[in-house]
């Protein structure tokens, strides 16, 4: 490699230089490292990719979907119907008020269409504190930061957090960096279902309070409960493509510990572990279109 | 020691901790085993302790820049460039240190050496990413990565015995002499 006086000299520099960068120089200046990473994602992409397909899929089919073609087609077009018709009518509500409101019905934009593409998962981050994963999906796509990824069947994985010419970081809302999102429990078809902070838990589900609302008619408590489907309502973080989509169903309710007549729901999304998945679905918006500027699920 | 043959090695190893690690990380949590390092320890035990160190370093950066390390404010991952290294670089002093009394041919040895090398690095990597959080915007929980990457190490250990039965065979192929015996004398420097 290098003359043993040569490497002898070398070595403290370069470890003395190591330090400086590993203690001293801030996050912000060393942006540049990002390209050197991308560079060794990619030549070993060729290894990474496809064991990590067969692992996944050893591993006891996480995200394996049904051995029948027509069914799993079916399973996926049902949810896709049922997450666009619940946007639908959520942008149908916004734009009864913007039109109540402000009395100018150009004002009222129809949510853009949007495309879709599948990227396969070719590796995770070498450290899993990380909580990120990497996918065949890049600017070249067209995918930005913030485009929601989801598994098939339309469970929300997470949201792109870095993105290259022809790769993309993936961070799951399950990953304890994640940070909180807001999300709806459905009570019935209608998005007017009780509205919750979920914070991942770091195994697996997400956690948070719900909002206390009483039935109008009886004046009871509407309370969550197990089994009920939670889907993403957060306008103001993720983009109006994503709104609507999976989260999880309600695995337990419990008291808040400082609020025992409101709720704290765990949900559990409907994927084992989201940071196994084998591929995702990104869903490109057009030009423009950025969160909180679209639909939202506020009842 | 062959360095075209250490740069293939290192290449697979590496993309087995891209693509293993999360794979069989246990349950829900990010408990896991460290391939490359597995396979630093193998070299750590037989190669000089001036190409142990630069192997170190070489591994530890391959490390350094696919760790992507979460930001607070929910913006893009960052890459930080030194704190593998150099970690890596601790980890394998203490290998050198300890294979002097160890029975290199035994794949228990490597189980243990990759285990207490690792528990040296991943303390190291935790005290600085500890300290880069009081001026960083990282997303870095102290007490809970130690306890997590502790017990990484253990399992490490454990996969880097059940390694060592096919890579200690194998150890020649790298320029590691038969069975993990140098392949030529150390000299300290």
């Amino acid at each position: 490699m290098t003359s043993p006086h040569l490497g002898r000299r070398l070595l403290p520099l370069v470890l003395l230089l190591l330090l400086v960068l590993a203690l001293l120089v801030p996050v912000r200046h060393q942006r540049w490292a990002r390209w050197f990473g991308d560079k060794v994602q990619f030549i070993v992409a060729p290894i990474s990719h496809p064991l990590n397909a067969t692992v996944r899929w050893l591993g006891g089919g996480r995200d394996t979907p049904p051995s029948d073609d027509a069914i799993r087609v079916l399973e996926e077009k049902l949810e896709e119907t049922n997450a666009a018709l619940l946007r639908q009518i959520s942008e149908n509500q916004r734009l009864s008020r913007v039109i109540e409101e402000l009395h100018v019905l150009s004002t009222a934009g129809v949510a853009p269409p949007t495309r879709t593409i599948v990227a396969p998962v070719y590796a995770t981050s070498s450290d899993l504190a990380g909580g990120v994963i990497r996918v065949v999906a890049g600017e070249r796509e067209g995918v930005i930061i913030n485009t929601p990824a989801t598994a098939l069947g339309m469970q929300l994985v997470g949201r792109v957090v870095a993105v290259s010419g022809r790769t993309s970081s993936v961070l799951p809302i399950t990953a304890r960096s994640a940070g909180p999102l807001r999300a709806m429990i459905m009570l019935d078809a209608e998005p007017n279902g009780l509205i919750c902070t979920l914070n991942p838990t770091g195994e697996g589900t997400l956690r948070g309070p719900v909002e206390a609302r009483r039935d109008p008619t009886t004046a009871q408590p509407i309370e969550p409960r197990i089994g009920q489907t939670v889907r993403l309502s957060d306008p103001s973080r993720w983009t109006p493509s994503s709104q609507m989509l999976l989260v999880g169903i309600i695995e337990s309710v419990d008291p808040a510990p400082d609020q025992p007549l409101r709720k704290v729901v765990t949900v559990r999304p409907t994927i084992e572990d989201l940071g196994r998945v084998t591929e995702v679905m990104l869903l490109l918006s057009p030009p423009g279109e950025t969160p909180g500027a679209g639909a939202g699920g506020t009842p | 020691m062959n360095w075209l043959a250490l740069a293939i090695a290192a290449w697979i190893f590496l993309a087995l901790e891209l693509s293993l690690k999360a794979g069989l990380a246990l349950g829900d949590s990010t408990i896991a085993p460290s391939f490359l390092f597995v396979l630093l320890t193998l070299i750590a035990m037989s190669a000089s302790p001036r190409a142990s160190t630069w192997t170190a370093l070489a591994l530890g950066l391959a490390m350094d820049l696919t760790f992507e390390i979460p930001l607070k404010a929910g913006g893009p991952p960052a890459t930080v460039i030194g704190p593998y290294a150099l970690s890596y670089v601790l980890g394998v002093q203490l290998i050198l240190a300890l294979r002097g009394v160890m029975i290199r041919r035994n794949p228990l040895t490597l189980g243990f050496l990759a285990m207490v090398g690792l528990a040296v690095a991943q303390v190291t990597l935790v005290a600085i990413f500890s300290i880069r959080a009081f001026y960083d915007p990282i997303f870095w929980e102290p007490a809970r990565e130690l306890s997590v990457r502790l017990l990484s190490c253990v399992y490490t250990g454990i996969v880097g015995a059940i390694l060592g039965l096919v890579l200690i065979p194998f150890s020649p192929l790298l320029g590691l002499g038969a069975a993990g015996t140098p392949s030529r004398p150390t000299r300290r420097a």
